[in-house]
């Protein structure tokens, strides 16, 4: 965990002198691609699903590998797709192994609440170590033009960013998260890189304070006018009708379901954030060499994506996850582009061992790695 | 076309950088050789080294060579061919085309695998809870009853005789019932926030409370609930339940491992009305045994029901049947489990 070049190496002059010396009209523009269909994929799903069904899971470490193999593969930009290294038996290993601490965790915190709790303790401080070598485990596993990526950021960096900044967000009412979302995303994209060069972010927290006033304003909106309603539907019920224990569920249930929809709302209308979010982070972010990285998601839009994707995934039972998965995929790529300085030849690779899976297997059992390592490569 | 000689035509991936270029691969008696084009190079592996990458649909296929170099080529019948001439593995793949009947069993199997994984699931946490050494219920339960003796029981203010009476019929059901009397242990406790209600907890002690008592009209109804509370825990039900709770977190845990959150979402409701059915369960094995039990004394079993409607006065219907939401069976249910 000691790599003392990062951050550091990060911001040399190199690639502000570029920046300077390249005027935009210069650069050649590729735009990413989805060169898969919904179709084929849904089979990859199906079959590999099946599959893992008749095995009790094992066989999902196979399938799981030819879906990111499909997904990656299909990501293509300047006439090349990426390409997914990890083997099926180093994710079952990390699997097993994430599904065993899962099982001694949920044992211990039910029969023995104090062991349990301090588990649940150290898990906490477990997820900025989840997130660090679940990002360098997806990054050494993928490689482009047969160049592979590489993640460096130390573990002091990834409790800062997972663990420290976040701890401030109950303190400031949420008003913090550019200043948390900043840290995190600087964490990965200044450690990443393509070879032997750095990925870089340069922007401030401030950038992104408008687009999160505006969610934050909308949610605080929405909490008021639901928590108000609910307020007097259920005054004016337990006046008007007897208060014996049972009668009163029926007017629960439904203040129930309003702040459920109300939640919903919240968590869809992250969406236009996270878009919004992400063109500001991408158009900052540059590749050593003199590129640079483009995005221009229209927030509403993807929003609405994301909720035809999410609703579709829901009321189909699951079937339609492999199509949303698709579609969306395909449309955030469809908006992404990078800025080229002349080609892409002369990269040179950087030999790293990425380690095992129970990190990320982890973070994907636990949700913690959740769509973070999607949304760069 | 004879590939053996001709190979197949593809891109060559340097070694250690992004510079590639068109390139022939070829394979003769378990060499394999790459020849450059543009460039008078030709570099040769054992065919045993390289690695074949499985396909994936509409990806090109991939050899890496042992010193980071690459070679891809499009998937084609002839492609293929050259492939397992070469004597690369498919990998574990099948599909519905190449393999129609194999997929067949297999699609019938993963229908079969829940019902045979749900009668797994069942069997395995029983085995488990009941393998569970003596001294973990002791200690389960000694938590459990002393988070209910902090926050809510009170002593019991019974009158002394109606608690001999009570115990005098326990200890009759203990000594029917052939469980170790030093296994079970009767207190009486009460609290406003339980009611009329018996718990039965996972160290054997076995607690009533004095609404039930005060409201039971015939010494067979406590009698029947005694028994209730002696079949659990001589079932071990809530080490079994618990055992259970935390095997379908599990299991739903690396089912669903990586989907969309709503689904989730919808996963954990499920589990929580799994939770909700294994209770009812052991509630009817419960009163199976309370019946019996019941019985071989010479008590009326369906004395358990009377009491158990007089609870509930306000119920009405809704406690009649069983239904997916509620912890315990209907009552219609449980006197079919108690009388027969
Ligand atoms: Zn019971």
């Amino acid at each position: 965990m000691s790599v003392p070049e990062t951050g550091v190496a990060g911001k040399s002059p190199i690639e502000s002198d570029k920046i300077g010396a390249v005027p935009f009209s210069d650069l050649t523009r590729h735009d990413f691609s989805f060169t898969g269909s919904a179709g084929e994929y849904f089979g990859i799903c199906i079959r590999t699903f099946l599959l893992a069904v008749v095995t009790l899971g094992i066989y999902d470490a196979w399938g799981t590998v030819e879906r990111r193999r499909y997904l990656l593969g299909h990501t293509q930009v300047a006439g090349h797709g990426f390409v997914y290294h990890a083997t099926p038996i180093t994710i079952l290993k990390g699997r097993l192994i994430a599904v065993g601490f899962m099982v001694v965790y949920n044992v211990a915190i039910n029969f023995f609440p104090l062991v349990g709790s301090a588990m649940g303790l150290a898990l906490m401080v477990a997820i900025p170590w989840v997130m660090m070598v679940a990002l360098r485990f997806n990054a050494r596993n993928t490689s482009y033009r047969n160049v592979r990526f590489d993640f460096t950021g130390d573990f002091g960096e990834a409790v800062k960013a997972f663990l420290l900044w976040p701890m401030l967000w109950v303190f400031t009412l949420g008003l913090i998260q550019p200043v948390i979302h900043r840290a995190q995303a600087q964490f990965v994209a200044n450690n990443l890189s393509f070879g032997k060069s750095k990925f870089h972010a340069n922007f401030t927290a401030g950038a992104l304070f408008g687009p999160w006033l505006c969610l934050w304003l909308f949610v605080v909106v929405m909490i008021t006018v639901v928590s108000t309603v609910s307020f007097s539907f259920l005054q004016g019920f337990s006046a008007g009708v007897s208060t014996e224990a049972g009668e009163n569920v029926g007017p629960i249930i439904v203040v129930i379901f309003a702040f459920y929809f109300a939640m919903l709302l919240i968590m869809f209308s992250y969406g236009a954030y996270y878009a919004a979010a992400r063109n500001i982070i991408l158009k900052a972010t540059t590749l050593e060499g003199g590129h640079r990285m483009d995005s221009n998601l229209p927030p509403f839009r993807y929003l609405g994506v994301a909720i035809l994707c999410m609703l579709a995934s829901t009321f189909s039972l699951g079937l339609l996850i492999p199509w949303a998965t698709v579609y969306r995929r395909r449309y955030v790529l469809e908006h992404t582009a990078i800025l080229v300085d002349g080609d892409l030849d002369d990269y040179v690779a950087h030999k790293s061992e990425a380690g095992g899976a129970f990190g990320t297997e982890f973070g994907e059992l636990s949700g913690v790695a959740d769509g973070i390592a999607g949304g760069m490569v | 076309m004879n590939i053996g000689v001709d190979g197949i035509a593809g891109r060559y991936f340097e070694a250690g950088s992004s510079r590639y270029g068109d390139a022939r691969l070829t394979h003769i008696d378990g060499v394999v050789s790459i020849s450059v084009e543009n460039d008078s190079r030709v570099i040769t592996w054992g065919a045993s080294i390289c690695d074949v990458f499985i396909p994936v649909a509409g990806l090109p296929r991939r050899v890496e060579f042992p010193d980071g170099a690459a070679f891809e080529v499009g998937d084609t019948p002839e492609v293929e061919a050259f492939f397992s001439a070469m004597g690369a593995s498919k990998g574990p793949r099948v599909g519905f085309r190449s393999h129609p009947k194999l997929m067949t069993l297999i699609v019938i199997a993963a229908i079969a695998a829940p019902f045979l994984v749900w009668f797994g699931f069942t069997a395995t946490t029983d085995i488990i809870a009941r393998a569970l050494p003596d001294s973990v219920a002791q200690q389960v339960g000694a938590v459990a009853l002393g988070t209910f003796e902090d926050r809510l029981f009170k002593p019991s203010t019974l009158p002394e005789s109606k608690r001999i009476e009570a115990r005098a019929v326990f200890d009759d059901l203990v000594q029917v019932a052939g469980v170790d009397p030093n296994a079970v242990n009767l207190k009486f406790r009460t609290s406003k926030f339980i009611g009329p209600n018996g718990i039965a907890f996972p160290d054997g002690t076995i607690v009533i409370t004095d609404a039930l008592i005060k409201l039971s009209k015939h010494p067979d109804e406590i009698a029947a609930v005694l028994a209730h509370e002696l079949a659990h825990v001589e079932e071990r039900h809530s080490l079994r339940l618990l055992v259970r709770s935390v095997g379908i977190v599990f299991l739903v845990e690396f089912l669903l491992g990586d989907s969309i959150s709503l689904l989730e979402e919808a996963a954990s409701l499920g589990t929580g009305i799994l939770s909700l059915s294994f209770n009812r369960e052991f509630e009817l094995e419960a009163d199976r045994r309370a019946g019996e039990l019941m019985r071989v004394t010479g008590r009326d079993p369906s004395k358990l029901i009377d009491l158990l409607r007089r609870i509930v006065k306000d119920c009405g219907s809704g406690c009649e049947k069983s239904s997916l939401f509620s912890t315990h069976p209907g009552f219609e249910d449980r006197l079919d489990a108690v009388a027969r």
